[in-house]
């Protein structure tokens, strides 16, 4: 009888403590997201360690881990008044960082479309500035990738307003990335790739006001030297080349920008020769960046740019001695050496000593074939057998240029520059020739040995090309369905649909 | 005694821990105990869920501290944790268990015929066995803390590594002294004071073969035990949850350690049919 009293007594102890301090499901739910989050970043971490051997499987694992976490919501119906406001915090911050590596995996995964989902939810949480605009970026980087190139530029602006509204930003409680100094230049950039005169000046002169306040924000800075330059390339976007020198000028005495200022130098210089036509101001300028770093690459490139100034002058044979010593000198790279040659090529052409020029030709395709140069000089000798009229040569030249650029376009090629290029030149030569119908044709039976940025837009040029010259509609469709069925979610999938719909249209 | 007898008396005293079992009610105790430590590791793993969140919660941020309340981090100081409980809670209700086993062991040798005196109740040698337990977990933890410090002191890893391993011998030999007090308490109704006196005259008598089961003991617990010293990389290279299935199979493996150890220190005793005392 004691001992149940007893037995009583204690039970009603446990009750009356368990009762008093109640549930904690606060620590319950961030305790469970913990978890989630733990074995989730596992997967992860895998995938970060070593990004090119991950698995689609590794990858499809912490996608699908994530996705568990972010399925719900735990504030679906508002924090229970109950919880504690530092656990209420604690799961925010999960939730967030959940949906920002959720999204980061989709751009891995080149899931674009729910990538940009992805940002555009995690951007519903509460950011910190620099986060959001990080995640805003990412965002737009994913909209491009997806083809939504309006979305892009939408994101761009938000990004920019986002900034410039900023109090945090101009009370420097935030570092400003050069990233973040390019947008308003990537706004004008877009503008004028659209054709959007209008626009591009609108917003040419909310980014000169916006990098005019950065330089009174913070004079003497680094971030200031970087407006600066970011102000040059506005400029040259715009095709204004006397303010552009004038920036130049004001960045060259930038005391912050001293390792970049021989490039800031060579880049007044060739304003200044090629686009303002100055070239007695230009010759001085490049011949004392010679003089003062020779054997370095700037000096390099000054020595060819001045010349090719020479050709054009009494001095051309001194521009083609320089030429060929620059093909010869120590340490020169080989971009420059292929271009000296190039340009020696066709000089040589010009003054009627084919077959010099067809020997220094094969030579930068021996030499340097991974140069723009090498691509090109298929193209001359092609271009040169088809005005003197020997057609055989001209086949010939062809069919050695096609077996050329399909050795650079081959996914095992060591070739690791612009493969668009390549096709871009390829197709140019055959439509030397007039064969369209066999390059249309080329670019897709190809193609399975490309990889899939080159391949998708190989498909875009055959489509382009039997639309616009072969008036075939009919293949331009097919073609552009079956690369919508083979880059679902990219935007070459994107373009596809915008061009199908293009030829609807027409 | 030779080196062979010693071995010998340790088999006879494993196989007599053997025949007991025989009798299935001595294990109760140790079973008991191995469940109760089971309820204290599923209240600390499970601390932020219901029931247990109610009164768990504070409790793991006292032994723990704020870390302590996070995945994994939860699991790397678990170990920790769980053995701030366990010293306490082996030291009274541990001993007060182990004693009543060692009175049903004490029984079933009288009823074999064995001179075994008349028990006292077992509630009135239940404070006695409480301090003979604090005792004996105080001295069993103590003397490796020492030796550690100690070690901490020398700074060549060869020597600080030496001093720990005479800090574990230590250790072994101070329990082997305190390990038959229990049965003191059982057969001559002794005070703590006295059954840790006798229990010491005893163990010196038979001292190689006590250490030899106490040393098997602390063996069948070393692969955990150093799994269980380095949570971070159990944590780190397997998964957090499993240092919560160490400490499970550190239970099971005391349990049938502490069994062997008390049945056959209480058999190598009583079984020898002659006046101990």
């Amino acid at each position: 009888m004691r001992a149940r009293r007893l037995v009583m007594a204690a039970a009603l102890i446990v009750l009356s403590a368990t009762g008093g301090c109640g549930q904690r499901d606060d620590v319950s739910v961030r305790y469970a997201l913990e978890r989630q989050l733990w074995r989730a970043q596992l997967h992860e971490r895998r995938i970060n360690i070593a990004f090119l051997h991950a698995s689609q499987r590794d990858l499809a694992s912490a996608i699908e881990a994530f996705e568990q976490i972010v399925a719900v919501d735990p504030f679906a119906a508002g924090a229970p008044v109950a919880w504690r406001a530092d656990e209420v915090a604690r799961v925010r911050r999960i939730v967030m960082v959940s949906k920002i590596a959720l999204a980061n995996l989709y751009f891995f995964a080149e899931r674009y479309y729910s990538a940009g989902d992805a940002y555009a939810r995690a951007l519903q949480e509460d950011l910190t500035l620099e986060n959001a605009l990080d995640v805003r970026l990412n965002l737009a980087r994913s909209l491009y990738l997806a083809g939504e190139e309006e979305s892009l530029e939408q994101q761009c602006g938000a990004i920019f307003r986002e900034i410039v509204d900023s109090e945090d930003f101009w009370g420097g409680g935030f570092q400003i990335r050069e990233v973040f100094l390019r947008l308003p230049l990537v706004l004008v950039r877009l503008s004028i790739e659209r054709g959007d005169d209008a626009r591009a000046q609108e917003m040419d002169g909310v980014a000169e006001r916006f990098y005019r306040r950065i330089r009174a924000a913070w004079p003497d800075s680094l971030v200031a030297a970087q407006a600066n330059v970011a102000q040059v390339h506005l400029r040259m976007a715009r095709e204004q080349w006397r303010p552009a020198v004038a920036e130049i000028e004001v960045a060259i005495g930038n005391r912050h920008l001293a390792g970049g200022v021989p490039q800031l130098r060579l880049l007044r210089a060739e304003i200044l020769a090629f686009a303002l036509k100055d070239r007695a101001a230009a010759r001085g300028e490049f011949a004392s960046l010679i003089a003062e770093a020779p054997g370095t690459p700037t000096a390099h490139v000054a020595r060819f740019d001045l010349a090719v100034l020479a050709l054009d002058s009494p001095s051309r044979d001194e521009g083609m001695d320089e030429l060929r010593a620059l093909e010869n000198a120590e340490g020169v790279n080989a971009e420059v050496r292929a271009r000296a040659m190039l340009v020696r090529a066709k000089e040589t052409e010009r003054q009627g000593s084919w077959d010099e020029a067809i020997a220094i030709l094969r030579r930068i395709l021996s030499l340097h074939p991974y140069t723009e140069a090498a691509m090109e000089a298929p193209m001359v000798a092609t271009r040169h057998y088809i005005a003197q009229g020997e057609e055989a040569l001209a086949r010939r030249s062809l069919e050695r240029g096609r077996d050329f650029y399909l050795s650079l376009m081959d996914r095992g090629s060591k070739y690791t520059g612009d493969r668009l290029a390549v096709t871009d030149f390829l197709v140019e030569n055959y439509l030397l020739m007039g064969q369209a119908e066999e390059v249309a044709q080329l670019l897709q039976t190809e193609a399975d040995g490309w990889d899939e940025a080159s391949a998708a837009d190989g498909m875009f040029k055959s489509a382009l090309i039997y639309s616009a010259l072969l008036d075939d509609s009919e293949s331009a469709v097919r073609i552009l369905e079956k690369c919508i069925e083979m880059f679902p979610e990219t935007r070459y999938a994107k373009i596809a649909q915008r061009q199908l719909a293009a030829l609807d249209r027409s | 005694m030779s080196a062979a007898k010693v071995f010998l008396e340790y088999l006879r005293g494993l196989d007599e821990a053997k025949r007991m079992l025989r009798a299935g009610n001595v294990v109760l105790p140790f079973v008991l105990f191995a469940s109760l430590q089971c309820l204290v590791l599923l209240a600390l793993a499970s601390f932020p869920f219901r029931p247990f969140s109610a009164f768990m919660v504070p409790v793991v941020e006292w032994l723990g501290g704020p870390n302590a309340l996070h995945y994994p981090s939860h699991y790397l100081l678990l170990p920790e944790m769980y053995h701030r409980l366990y010293l306490p809670l082996v030291a009274t209700v541990g001993f007060a268990l182990f004693g009543w086993a060692v009175f049903m062991m004490g029984d079933r040798f009288a009823r074999e015929g064995a001179r075994v005196p008349t028990a006292p109740s077992l509630a009135r040698s239940l404070p006695a066995m409480v301090v003979v337990g604090v005792v004996y977990v105080a001295a069993a933890t103590a003397v490796p803390a020492l030796f550690t410090w100690l070690g901490g002191l020398v700074k060549n890893d060869g020597l600080t590594r030496l001093v720990n391993l005479a800090g574990a011998l230590g250790s072994v030999a101070v329990q082997a002294l305190m390990v038959y007090a229990l049965l003191f308490i059982r057969t001559a109704g002794s005070g703590p004071v006295d059954a840790l006196r006798r229990s010491a005259a005893c163990a010196r008598s038979r001292f190689a073969v006590t250490a030899l089961l106490l040393l098997t003991v602390v063996l069948a617990h070393l692969p955990i035990d150093s799994l269980l010293a380095q949570p971070d990389k159990v944590v780190l290279k397997f998964k957090p949850e499993l240092v919560l299935y160490l400490l499970a199979a550190g239970v099971l493996v005391e349990l049938i350690t502490s069994y062997i150890l008390f049945a056959a220190t209480t058999s190598l005793v009583l079984s020898r049919r002659e006046d101990p005392f």
